[in-house]
């Protein structure tokens, strides 16, 4: 994927990440975490972290004018962690509709090339269907082809 | 014929490229202890029960199952 990211790190287990967000608000600590469900089922989770509290937060729009680039750099988390676990089932929903609604804009924009690597469900009218742009969706699920 | 310092920059300067070029290897992402383990963070302990009830509700998809089962 050609799109502009931040560098990223993890640990050895490949199920922690962080990045830095960089812009008008400072530099704001993002943290990427795979949370194991079930076998095999993960769940992709991300906020900003408070390095002083430990806190992270997802509730509050973080406005640093880098919205694509935050999620660019956690599409690629996800190809990274997909490389170390490839038969691994990743469920996504936003903690809100509307941030639900920013995931589904995002995987429309860049379908060219999430499509390439991950084959994504979206759940809506009580069914699991192949994304498809412009449709509305409560979940998705992302797995590597 | 050179001065043996002289040598000695080129190779120290040899190393330092050498060194950087490595440091390079991967600009994308880089693997370390300092990233946390948030296993037992509450934040993706709520995150993960959430979408597991969503999961368990309406259940995986197809093509999952049947690549599992």
């Amino acid at each position: 994927m050609n799109l502009a990211k931040y560098h990223y790190s993890t640990n050895e287990n490949y199920l922690d990440y962080e990045f830095k967000s960089t812009g008008p608000k400072g530099v704001i600590r993002k943290v990427v975490r795979f949370a194991e469900m079930g076998k095999g089922i993960y769940n992709l989770g991300f906020g900003d972290l408070d390095e002083t509290s430990g806190e992270i937060s997802d509730s509050v729009a973080t406005n640093n004018a880098d919205t694509e680039k935050v999620i660019a750099t956690v599409a690629f988390i996800a190809q990274n962690f997909s490389e170390k676990y490839p038969d691994a089932l990743i469920a996504i929903q936003g903690t809100t509709v509307s941030r639900t609604r920013l995931y589904q804009i995002n995987i429309a924009k860049y379908w060219d090339e999430v499509s390439k690597t991950f084959e994504i469900q979206g759940y809506r009218n009580n069914q699991w269907e192949l994304f498809r742009k412009g449709v509305s969706y409560e979940a998705f699920t992302a797995r590597r082809y | 014929m050179l001065p043996a310092n002289s040598i000695n920059m080129k190779t120290a300067k040899k190393a330092n490229v050498q060194k950087h070029t490595t440091a390079k290897k991967n600009p994308a992402f880089d693997v370390t202890n300092k990233v946390g383990n948030y296993e037992k963070h509450p934040f993706f302990i709520k995150k993960a029960n959430r979408v597991k009830e969503f999961l368990d509700k309406v259940g995986l998809p197809e093509s999952f199952k049947a690549k599992t089962s």
